[in-house]
């Protein structure tokens, strides 16, 4: 229950329901304010109490100081919590011992739920045995149940035993995307006391890569499993009140050039201006032109740059995806509302302050790869031969051998791709890749191409694959 | 040979491939569908066929992968491969029929058509009408609303898993990657004072950086180790040993690892590396953290760190605060903590104190050996929190500060956790 000592609290009228709002408006300091840190000071005058979240802490965010360095804490409490297989279970094994302890004690075993809303998507434990063939996928959701039969059991009782809590079976999807095409509410509800309540979404999820979610404007980032576990809880996530680079995007994609040649670029950049521990977000005119498809790619990266956060404010643009994702009417007309009504609406005139500021014209972007061992090595297409023969040498072993080497049925040499993955929740979401690769596939199978090398078929029949 | 895999993290990839009639050219090439999931971009790209990874070991080749993912970190995705590529989704089909990095799509072709003419990239790379006449005629919102409906339903695996019911899960005695772990064993509904802590031994003394990759357990399990020995005593082959990140939902297991990384040095040994400590209550032999840690836990003696500046530095990892509390450890002297990993280890009820400025564990003359009482924490009982403490090691007294840092850590300390607090609080509702 918030103290209010601000008086923020108003109505919201939309689409025929009435919502009980935080007005930031009301706190001197906030209008220029980076759309985050509103979402933010939002986070905190709903949540006064007053003891962990105090009025002091409201006004030190609102007259936050873009160049300061980061000593203020404040207690985030985040509206929902996602989680994957892997760092989910210990959360899940702790609620389930919660419900028995609290029986030990007298309590109801039913009192013990997630106290935000809890989204697990079991992601992380298909492994790709078999490949190729037209029943690789079938096989392989075979072989991943026989594994982990033991934690799908479990996950599948949590499912049914926990309100507020819910599983994405194996076989689904992977997190971030099932988060931004489905999860993702933009703007949440709540009844809360009787009253219902419309606030910002915003979210921490047991992956680093949550952050593919600040494309449509939810706040949020990866957090331990602690974090989580208190998150999920109800309890805040203590943090500092960080600093924010604001990322300029002017121009628009050059013809030929995609969202993971846009991304590569932009882990270059953020890398050598140096963002670790703090937000990025990105403003101006080329925002506008920035698709979804291409936020969310860019959002996921996050942790490439090593930024807490890549955020974009809430537009046009992030309406006509909910829509296209087949959010309902009344939902998306409240995002509208909601935003505009608090100033989180992107205004490509308006430069909030922030901290440090860079910038990317959008039409100097080229095709690019990256690697061969770090995102942030982008290498730009036209020079990828040339950059692959200067640094093979240093891969090169006293045992290594010169030139093709047999291997079964093929032969195979240093440099030779053996493994090709479409792949990862970077991409794999966004259409204009997908049906890119498709289409390339499809023009080079017109054409006779085939994958290198053309063998598989011959090479004898393992039983490992 | 190219292993070929399409992964998508949604089932609209493959319903709008479909609609447009791409998946056959997709499959002509090797992409065919292996699941939705991570794959290959956590690592899980599965084996290479045989013939090609005895080849890649037996001659120390440096191989390559293309993904259209977003870490590419040396071993992250294949071990038989070192050099890891990112690219978007059509170059990794452009590289896999190049066949080899060492290509240049500009002035090498990627083969010959039918009538004999060199292909290169720019003959095939969709223009970007035709990638949105396809994307306009093949993906709508009706695809989203009917792929979601059911999206917490699962299949027909899923649906025929023999699930207990009830409101408390009934936990299988047999199972290895999950168990009930002891947090509240003997807690009792209202807490109990704040203590102070005495007759303490140090379980090891860190230097600098010591993250949360050196405490918490990660990788793969050695045959040797503590945690490779509770598998085995529970029938488990080695070859089905797994992983620790599986086996979270195993604390026994994830016990075991923590300070098991073999590149720990604990100073209260010489020159050795890994999860080993010296036993006080055995002559102060050398053995296994864990080992030493039961033996402290039923003698009753609690126990003790000793680190350096950044304690804890790294990604946070919930086994690292986890871990240390179920070792018995109940209070951490640092010269400074990483912010989370701090308030992380008070969410589990120890207790982090740091040195005063300027001071050390070596400055104060302490190697460790010494047996150490921490008093005044108690003043948590009256309702504040104590700025400082005392600290007495041996014939050392010293002065440290206690970093519980907001009101809301000290009430999860009163209450031995975060959890503890939590439910506490749920019962008296």
């Amino acid at each position: 229950m918030s103290k209010n000592s601000f008086n923020a609290k108003i109505n919201l009228d939309v689409a025929g329901k009435s919502f009980e709002i935080f007005d930031i408006s009301s706190i001197e300091g906030a209008s220029n304010l980076p759309f985050s840190l509103k979402v933010l000071l939002e986070n905190l005058l709903r949540t006064e109490d007053g003891a962990n979240i105090t009025a002091d802490h409201i006004k030190a965010l609102a007259s936050w100081d873009p160049s300061v360095e980061p000593d203020t804490e404040i207690q985030f409490t985040p509206a929902r919590v996602v989680m994957q297989d892997f760092t989910g279970v210990p959360c899940v094994v702790d609620l389930a011992t919660m419900r028995e302890a609290i029986v030990e004690l007298g309590g109801d075993a039913s009192k013990v739920n997630p106290l935000a809303p809890a989204e697990l998507v079991i992601d992380h434990s298909v492994i790709a045995d078999k490949f190729g063939t037209k029943d690789s996928f079938e096989q392989n959701t075979d072989i991943e149940y026989e594994r982990n039969q033991e934690r799908y059991r479990f996950l599948r009782w949590g499912q049914t035993a926990f309100d507020e809590f819910k599983v994405v079976p194996p076989g689904t999807g992977i997190v971030h995307q099932v988060n931004i095409e489905y999860l993702a509410r933009v703007v949440m509800t709540r009844t809360v006391e009787g009253t219902l309540r419309a606030y910002p979404d915003t979210v921490v999820g047991t992956d680093s890569h949550t952050t593919m979610v600040n494309g449509l404007g939810v706040l949020g980032w990866g957090v331990g499993g602690i974090e989580a576990e208190a998150a999920l809880l109800g309890q805040p996530v203590s943090m500092l009140i960080p600093r924010v680079v604001g990322f300029k995007l002017t121009g628009a994609l050059p013809l030929g050039t995609t969202a993971t040649d846009m991304a590569l670029t932009i882990t270059e950049i953020l890398r050598k201006v140096g963002v670790v521990g703090k937000f990025v977000e990105f403003f101006g005119p080329g925002v506008t032109t920035v698709p979804m498809a291409n936020r969310t790619t860019i959002g996921n990266m996050s942790p490439e740059y090593g930024s807490t956060c890549a955020i974009f404010p809430i537009d046009e643009e992030t309406l006509r995806y909910l829509r296209l994702t087949g959010r309902n009417h009344d939902q998306v007309a409240l995002v509208e509302h909601y935003a505009k009504k608090q100033g989180m609406w992107h205004d490509p005139s308006v430069e909030p302050r922030f901290s440090q500021v860079v910038e990317l014209d959008l039409s100097t972007v080229v095709p690019s790869i990256s690697g061969p061992k770090r995102p942030q090595d982008r290498i730009s297409l036209s020079d990828s031969k040339n950059a692959f023969e200067k640094i093979i040498p240093t891969y090169l072993t006293d045992k290594t051998a010169q030139g093709e080497v047999p291997a079964g049925s093929t032969r195979v040499k240093n440099g030779d791709v053996v493994i090709a993955s479409i792949t990862s929740c970077t991409n794999t979401s966004n259409p204009s890749v997908m049906i890119g690769a498709a289409l390339l596939a499809k023009k080079a199978v017109e054409k006779g191409l085939k994958s290198k090398p053309w063998l598989k078929q011959h090479l004898p029949q393992d039983p490992r694959w | 040979m190219v292993k070929t895999t399409l992964a998508p993290g949604s089932k609209v990839v493959t319903d709008y491939y479909d609609r447009a009639d791409l998946t056959r050219y997709m499959e002509a090439l090797g992409f065919n569908l292996v699941g939705y999931g991570c794959v290959t971009c956590i690592g899980n790209s599965g084996p290479l066929p045989i013939d090609i990874s005895k080849a890649i070991n037996e001659s120390d080749l440096a191989v390559t992968a293309v993904l259209s993912g977003n870490r590419n970190f040396e071993g992250r995705i294949s071990p038989d491969v070192k050099m890891n590529y990112l690219a978007s989704p059509p170059l990794v089909v452009a590289y896999a029929i190049a066949g080899t990095m060492d290509h240049d799509f500009e002035t090498d072709a990627l083969g010959k058509d039918t009538a004999g003419n060199d292909v290169f990239l720019r003959d095939i790379w969709p223009s970007p009408q035709e990638i949105q006449s396809v994307i306009d005629s093949s993906i709508s919102s009706e695809m989203f609303t009917k792929d979601y409906a059911t999206v917490f339903e699962g299949d027909h695996r899923w649906k025929s898993l023999a699930t207990p019911t009830g409101k408390t899960f009934e936990w299988d005695p047999k199972s290895t990657y999950v168990r009930k772990p002891p947090y509240f064993e003997g807690m009792p509904k209202i807490p109990t004072p704040v203590t102070d802590i005495s007759g303490a031994r140090v379980l090891a003394v860190l230097g600098d950086s010591v993250t949360t990759d050196h405490i918490s357990p990660a990788g793969n399990i050695k045959a040797d180790s503590p945690a490779g020995k509770y598998l085995a005593e529970h029938g488990i082959d080695r070859a089905d040993f797994n992983s620790y990140g599986s086996r979270r939902g195993n604390h026994e297991i994830m016990i075991r690892g923590t300070f098991a990384n073999i590149r720990l040095k604990n100073l209260l040994l010489d020159g050795v590396e890994g999860g080993f400590t010296r036993n006080f209550l055995a002559g102060g032999e050398q053995t296994t953290i864990y080992d030493a840690s039961v033996a402290y836990q039923a003698a009753g003696t609690p126990l003790v760190i000793l680190a350096g500046k950044e304690y804890g530095s790294g990604s946070s990892r919930d086994w690292a605060a986890k871990g240390t509390a179920l070792l018995g450890v109940r209070a951490v002297i640092a010269e400074s903590f990483e912010r989370i990993h701090r308030s992380n280890l008070i969410g589990m009820g120890v207790l982090p104190l740091q040195f005063k400025e300027g001071e050390t564990a070596a400055s104060l003359g302490l190697n460790g050996t010494e047996t150490f009482a921490i008093t005044g924490i108690t003043a948590l009982n009256s309702g504040g929190v104590p700025k400082e403490l005392t600290v007495t090691a041996g014939s050392v007294t010293f002065t440290a500060k206690v970093r519980i840092d907001t009101p809301g850590e000290a009430d999860y300390y009163r209450h031995g956790g975060i959890m503890q607090y939590v439910l506490r609080s749920l019962l008296a509702e």
